[in-house]
């Protein structure tokens, strides 16, 4: 019975971790290149899920499909968002960015709260009840759509990084602003560009978990903080890492949850970041900050 | 080719070249020589763009390009080899090398422009898998130089190429460089390195605080009594 209880939280660990994964390859992407913490992340999260959402109650659009709708309005709000906010504090002191990306995620917020209610809102489909049996174990249809797709995603960006001469000059941007300039590559380009990429990844990931996660306003906060601690565990900037470090929070979150009240299941994330940052401060794939 | 007519530039409050004035004729070599200091550095990111001007007026092939921006003026052609190299050190010298031909124009020619470089610095073949970061010193340059090749430069621009090489590598680095302007590239080269630099140069410029301060063809500069003092320790 423990074992069998203890498969199934590592089964739901590793499907919610793919998710994180993909939250966090989103922000790892942004930082990389631009050395810019995002705080916004988690607000253009929940405005993807708002897209899922009322492109479902509107337009009757099946949850999934309305990826064509939140990956490419999340994009071009990235982008905007690089292009003028974001591009005039490229140079400024840290903090002054910080304090910019948390404006932007307050006033998204605020915004959504004022626009859509501090309701819950919950897309309802079928595919919710559907569940596949294995011994004893169960797997939510929802969950796995939500774990493969974001596996798929994470790896056409991993293409687009690795194959393309756009994805080539993201990463010589990131590594080289200068020496990128000086090849022609314009930089101030991919700058946006890659914010783009960076919320159109965690806007896939808000329409996910669209079928079984209720949106509010707020909902992007509880993501985030995680996405954080999985860009840290698996290094600033690492792509791999953030993805496996997606993974090792979900499970770590969802098998601490065996142990521990509900409500304090956050804390082994918790936990995770601080020993992290006292044993790893680089990540686990994170190269030594010179 | 390239003319620099009263370049002033600087970095935020800190003025550094003040009026500079030189010309670079298409098909020679021409060699800019100063002490650390000088601002060989910032005339040539002024020229690349990297730096915005102060003052004056930069012309390229006839046209001015005081208001393009700097990734436009690599597909005109005018390309920087930075001080330092500044290659991609996690990217593969192939993957450095492709995005040296980042343009549309130098793309179309990527094969070609790659079987040049290979040509000219043998060695990077050989290590065309491993990340930048992990070659040495002069195979850094090499790749620094072949992936400014790579973008099809009419002028190409060197900033200290033999920085912190030995000897012998300076000797095939500048070897390397005679080469690339025999086969129909327009140099500007900045250095310290005044003896071999100079011993290279159809024409050259000495800068000292910011400002032109001597000019003539190579060999004139290395018989001036002044320049032999004060930068050849004769």
């Amino acid at each position: 019975m423990f074992w069998a209880f203890l498969t199934q939280s590592l089964i739901n660990g590793l499907l919610t971790g793919g998710v994180y994964g993909l939250i966090a390859v989103g922000l790892t992407l942004i930082f990389g290149v631009m050395k810019i913490i995002n705080f916004a992340h988690g607000s253009l999260m929940m405005l993807g899920m708002y897209a899922t959402f009322w492109a479902w109650s509107a337009l009757h659009l099946d949850p999934y499909a309305s990826l064509i709708v939140s990956v490419p309005l999340l994009f071009v709000l990235g982008a905007l968002i690089q292009k003028f906010l974001v591009a005039p504090v490229m140079n400024a002191p840290e903090h002054n960015q910080l304090l910019l990306t948390l404006g932007i995620a307050l006033f998204v917020e605020n915004a959504a709260l004022f626009a859509f209610t501090a309701d819950p809102r919950f897309v309802q489909t079928h595919y919710l009840s559907v569940n596949y049996y294995v011994g004893p174990l169960t797997i939510k249809l929802v969950h796995l759509i939500a774990f493969g797709a974001s596996l798929l995603i994470t790896l056409l960006l991993y293409l687009l990084l690795s194959r393309t001469d756009l994805g080539k000059a993201i990463r010589a941007a990131a590594e080289e602003p200068e020496g990128a300039l000086l090849m022609g590559i314009d930089v101030r380009r991919i700058f946006w560009i890659s914010f783009g990429i960076g919320s159109a990844c965690v806007g896939a990931a808000g329409t996910l978990i669209s079928p079984f996660f209720p949106v509010d306003p707020h909902v992007g906060g509880l993501f985030v903080i995680t996405a954080f601690v999985v860009v840290v565990l698996g290094g600033m900037g690492s792509f791999g890492g953030a993805l496996l470090g997606g993974i090792i929070v979900g499970v770590g979150e969802s098998v601490g949850a065996m142990f521990l009240p509900g409500s304090m299941k956050q804390m082994v994330t918790f936990v995770l970041f601080v020993l992290i940052l006292l044993f790893r401060p680089n990540g686990l794939f994170g190269r030594r900050m010179a | 080719m390239l003319e620099l007519q009263r370049i002033s530039a600087g970095y935020g409050e800190v003025q550094i070249l003040r009026e500079v004035s030189l010309e670079v004729p298409a098909g020679g070599i021409v060699t800019v020589v100063g002490a650390n200091g000088a601002g060989k550095t910032t005339t040539i990111r002024a020229i690349s763009g990297t730096l915005p001007l102060l003052g004056g007026r930069l012309r390229f092939q006839d046209e001015d390009i005081t208001a393009v921006p700097a990734h436009r003026r690599v597909e005109r052609g005018l390309v920087q080899v930075p001080e330092g190299r500044k290659i991609f050190a996690a990217l593969t010298v192939r993957e450095n090398l492709e995005l040296g031909s980042y343009s549309a124009k130098a793309r179309a020619r990527r094969a070609d422009s790659l079987e040049r470089v290979f040509h000219l610095f043998p060695l990077l073949r050989e290590r065309i898998r491993q990340p930048g970061g992990t070659l040495s010193g002069g195979e850094q340059q090499m790749l620094a130089i072949g992936r400014g090749l790579m973008a099809l430069p009419s002028l190409l621009m060197l900033d200290e190429p033999s920085l912190g090489l030995a000897p012998l590598i300076v000797r095939d680095i500048f070897r390397i460089v005679a080469e690339i302007n025999r086969t129909g590239t327009t140099v500007l080269l900045v250095e310290q390195n005044v003896q071999q630099s100079l011993a290279l140069a159809t024409r050259g410029y000495v800068l000292e605080n910011g400002a032109i301060t001597r000019a003539g063809s190579g060999e004139e500069l290395l018989a001036d009594p002044y320049l032999k003092e004060a930068y050849l320790g004769l």
